[in-house]
């Protein structure tokens, strides 16, 4: 062997070697600069995370800052069931502090997955105690609940929040959904592979959601629900909703349903569907005779009558087929009313008297304009319109069915607007729930002299008339009475069934409160003069007192 | 090997190129390697260094992954640093030695690895780590004996095979005692389990071999056999097959046979062409599993990027160009082949590690010299860089040759030799 070959087969060596180093560069090359952004969109898909910032929902206060809902950090115990080295143990030690049972808290700490909650939203004090047992694959972290730390107030109102993300899913949850919520934030992080962070990529704090003011005062919202609740005990009556509305403003002050529950209940299967639904905004009902102002009013507005205008009236009447009868017995074959009597006793007859006076396209344009044929854009979802038949489908006996408030439907909100307007002084005013978040409209209605000229003969309906009952103490009160027979579904009347309703507003002189009772189905009393009045009486007298108004003078 | 044999060699072929050259040829019967190619000795050790240092700074960065779960931050750093401590002084305690004494130990130190190598198998004391079983419990020492084996094998090849018995090119002589002790020691190893160690052995044992002068045609058959042998090895467990050829399509099973691959190419991807930064690597936080060890190389590329995986090239490129231009220029042959073994030693198994850390080849777990944590393995590439150096210090050097092609390479270092002006160029090239 000599040197030189020795030395050409070292040169073989060399060659060999820088060929592959030469290949090692190439390569290196090719991953970490052609490759690598592919590589590196994979890398951070796994080991970058975003992490949804909660941002605090905002608060429902009443109008006298009040908190009906607030969100409040609750602890939420999971387990990573994989993790988890004695089950058996964790079960028997987290049982009690969980107050669940121990074969429960087994089953899912052996359950095949990486993650399940054992407990949600319970109070930190617990998660604390957990965190203190340190059990391997079983943590502890941080959620918000929605809390109605009155309870069972106003729960039709106030709605719920649920769902994964925690959104309003009904009533002034939902409506206000975007003012509440705020904007989430977002965090971007590198974790390792056991999910310990190693850095911050980036951060977007998340946004407040912004507290609402409600136009309701929870003193007044509480009572109405309270005579509600009684009415419908005492008269064994199905429903019963009301509303209480500052005419001027068309703030709402407290609108009620029954039955009340703990508004915390909302989600829970022990709730029927239909006691959840806000009545006064998303149920029509027929409204009876509490329509009869409409057609006084378009009466009046027209100038066919005054106030003191006389009709001859019998038992009843007939127009073409349909024959109307006075609902009210021990009446004289021939009477003579004004129009203040007819609204005052409630006179059927009277009423499509006046609805013939006035005819078909005045009273349609008066209805209108009330605004029975729109929603009251009142800020609370589902609102309905009323349901009137359109003017080219009136028949000539419709006449004789919409003065009385029959073959027409409205929401108790849309004629408590109707009512408000009247005592706003012919002004229409937006009814609305949350104070600076609606720009309300107003429009008028009629004349300030109808407006008054209705507010009188109200007045005398309530001093002398069907709304006796709703008298309150120290105030005088404008009124009226309704009672609907209630529509079949299949089209048609119940003859013993019936929605008895009393509208009215106090101070009759200078109205600062509307308030409508509607109570469904009465078993034992059907009237509204003696079902809703003395409801309605209840009512103002503690809301008039809660809002100190002073009583009428020399009253 | 006598030294007039050295010197008959050494000074024979100079003789006529050195007379027509003129004067200034000046033939050194005391000339050294270290003397003739001052820059390629300086060269090894500094490039050495280099590496042992930037290994350092990244056991040290994933070493400190370790704090973030409650581990010691120095758990990786604090013996590699004192290994290294070590390692150096042994590099400078052997680079004293006179080579030529290490024929006899040589073949105790293999005979010695060989016992070793067979205790692993001896429960009790062999430990399993990571898959294989290459580890030896001593008392407070743990020690791989396969690592000390490829030194073994080197050095016990360049005694064995310098011989004036082996010179005839009987195929015997290469085959015993060196070539069948070195390929059962290699089979050792695959039964451990260890089969990138396994390659670098065989790859050294054939290297020494075609060094040493072995005809063309028995290499080439004791080669073919070894591939036979070593196909065999791997398609004998599909199991193995999947695992080694998953790196023919590292995104096939991301999440199975491929994943450390996977991870790695991840790592490298993320380092791009400057890298993510010192300490600023998220794929040693777990991901990239061996991030401290035998993948330190993606590590690397993810932190300072292809600049640092370049520069880590360059340095091994170096090494490789300083070592061969020792030992061409070497004229004993057991010094010739301790250079070219110590040295192929480093470059095989710089390649076959990163080769497998970046998808290039089968992903078989060696250590990166210099650079990835493991005590066994930095001891015996510092002591394999400490004999080069000692070759380098006393064996004789040949000055200009005719017999290469190098000739220019040559003159530079004559010319340094000869106490002329120093340019600007570098020694070795």
């Amino acid at each position: 062997m000599t040197v030189g070959r020795t030395n050409k087969r070292l040169a073989l060596f060399m060659g060999v070697a820088v060929v592959f180093l030469v290949a090692l560069f190439s390569r290196t090359f090719y991953i970490q600069v052609v490759a690598a952004p592919d590589l590196e969109k994979k890398g951070e898909g796994q080991s970058v995370s975003t992490i949804a910032l909660e941002a605090p929902r905002g608060a429902i206060y009443d109008r006298r800052g009040e908190s009906l809902a607030v969100s409040r950090t609750m602890a939420s115990v999971y387990a990573n069931p994989q993790q988890v080295e004695d089950p058996a143990a964790a079960a028997k030690q987290l049982a009690p502090i969980l107050g669940l049972s121990e074969e429960g808290l087994f089953a899912k700490l052996t359950s095949d997955s990486g993650f399940r909650y054992l407990a949600r939203k319970v109070e930190q004090s617990v998660g604390y105690a957990v965190k203190e047992l340190d059990i391997s694959g079983v943590g502890v972290c941080l959620e918000v609940k929605r809390v109605y730390p009155k309870g069972a107030l106003a729960p039709q109102l106030l709605g719920l929040v649920g769902g994964d993300e925690d959104k309003g899913l009904a009533g002034l949850e939902l409506e206000y959904e975007d003012v509440l919520a705020g904007r989430p934030g977002e965090l971007q992080v590198v974790n390792d592979l056991d999910g310990n962070r190693l850095e911050t990529v980036s951060v977007r704090e998340a946004e407040p959601g912004t507290s609402i003011t409600l136009t309701v005062d929870a003193d007044i919202q509480y009572e109405t629900e309270r005579v509600l609740t009684e009415v419908v005990e005492e008269f064994q009556a199905a429903k019963a909703c009301a509303v209480v509305l500052d005419p001027g403003t068309g703030e709402i002050l407290a609108m009620a349903n029954t039955p009340i529950f703990d508004a915390n209940d909302y989600a829970s299967d022990a709730i029927e569907e239909s006691d959840r639904r806000n009545m006064v905004v998303t149920d029509q009902y027929e409204p009876g005779s509490t329509f009869k102002m409409v057609v006084t009013a378009a009466a009046l507005e027209a100038g066919v009558v005054t106030p003191e205008t006389t009709f001859e009236l019998g038992r009843e009447i007939t127009v073409y087929d349909v024959t109307i009868h006075e609902a009210h017995e021990n009446i004289p074959e021939v009477r003579e009313l004004t129009v203040t009597e007819i609204l005052s006793q409630s006179s059927n007859v009277g009423a499509v008297r006046l609805g013939q006076e006035v005819g078909k396209t005045r009273l349609i344009e008066m209805i209108e304009k009330f605004g029975f044929t729109h929603e009251t854009g009142v800020d609370f979802p589902g609102e309905v319109d009323g349901q009137m038949r359109p003017p080219e489908q009136w028949y000539g006996t419709t006449i004789a069915n919409v003065p009385i408030g029959q073959g027409i439907a409205v929401t108790p909100l849309q004629l408590a607007a109707a009512y408000a307007a009247i005592a706003n002084d012919g002004l229409m005013v937006q009814p609305h729930l949350v104070q600076d978040r609606v720009d309300p409209w107003s429009r008028r209605v009629v004349s300030e002299v109808v407006a008054a000229e209705l507010r009188e003969m109200l007045t005398v309906t309530v001093a002398d008339g069907t709304g006796r009952l709703a008298q309150v103490e120290g105030y005088e009160v404008a009124g009226k009475t309704g009672t609907a027979q209630k529509v079949k579904d299949g089209g048609g009347y119940y003859d013993d069934r019936y929605v008895a309703s009393f509208v009215g507003m106090v101070p009759a002189d200078g109205p600062r409160l509307v308030i409508l009772v509607t109570v469904d189905d009465p078993a034992t009393e059907h009237l509204g003069s003696y079902v809703a009045a003395p409801a309605f009486a209840k009512i103002a007298d503690f809301a008039l007192k809660r809002l100190g108004i002073p009583p009428t003078a020399g009253r | 090997m006598s030294p007039a044999a050295v010197r008959t060699e050494r000074v024979g072929p100079e003789r006529s190129p050195a007379a027509s050259r003129g004067s200034r040829r000046r033939v050194s019967h005391s000339t050294t390697l270290k003397d003739a190619a001052p820059a390629s000795y300086h060269l090894v050790w500094i490039t050495t260094l280099l590496l042992l240092t930037a290994g350092i700074c990244m056991v040290l960065s994933v070493s400190m992954a370790e704090a973030l779960h409650g581990g010691d931050k120095f758990v990786y750093v604090r013996p590699q640093a004192i290994a290294a401590g070590i390692g150096l002084v042994a590099l400078v305690g052997l680079s004293r030695v006179d080579y030529s004494r290490l024929r006899a130990p040589s073949v105790m130190f293999l005979a010695v690895s060989a016992v070793l190598l067979l205790l692993v198998h001896v429960p009790g004391l062999g430990h399993s780590e990571g898959g294989s079983s290459s580890w030896l419990k001593l008392g407070p020492l743990t020690i791989q004996p396969s690592e000390v084996a490829k030194l073994a094998v080197v050095m016990a090849g360049a005694h064995l095979l310098s011989v004036r018995r082996v010179r005839t090119g009987d195929f015997g002589s290469y085959v015993w005692p060196f070539g069948m002790v070195a390929a059962a020691m290699c089979g050792l190893v695959v039964l451990e389990g260890d089969l990138g160690t396994a390659i670098i052995i065989a790859g050294l044992l054939l290297g020494i071999l075609w060094l040493a002068g072995m005809k063309r045609s028995h290499w080439l058959a004791v080669s073919g056999a070894s591939a036979a042998v070593a196909a065999a090895v791997v398609f004998s467990s599909s199991e193995r097959k999947a695992r080694i050829l998953s790196f023919l399509d590292p995104s096939a099973d991301p999440l199975g046979d491929s994943y450390q691959l996977w991870q790695s190419l991840v790592a490298l991807g993320r380092g791009g062409w400057f890298g993510v930064g010192p300490g600023e690597s998220i794929q040693k936080f777990q991901y990239l599993p061996e991030a401290h060890t035998d993948m330190i190389f993606s590590i690397l590329g993810e932190e300072f990027g292809l600049v640092g995986t370049g520069l880590v090239l360059v340095l091994f490129g170096l090494f490789a160009l300083a070592c061969w231009q020792l030992a061409r220029r070497c004229t004993d042959p057991m010094g010739k082949y301790l250079i070219a073994g110590c040295g192929m030693l480093v470059i095989l198994q710089a390649v076959v590690n990163i080769g497998g850390v970046i998808g290039a080849m089968p992903l078989t777990g060696v250590p990166l010299p210099f650079i990835s944590y493991g005590r066994s393995c930095l001891l015996v590439m510092l002591a394999a860089v400490g004999l080069i150096l000692a070759v380098a210090r006393r064996a004789p050097a040949r000055a200009a040759s005719s017999a290469t092609r190098c000739e220019n390479v040559a003159d530079i270092d004559r010319g340094r030799r000869d106490g002329r002006a120093r340019g600007p160029r570098p020694g070795a090239r």
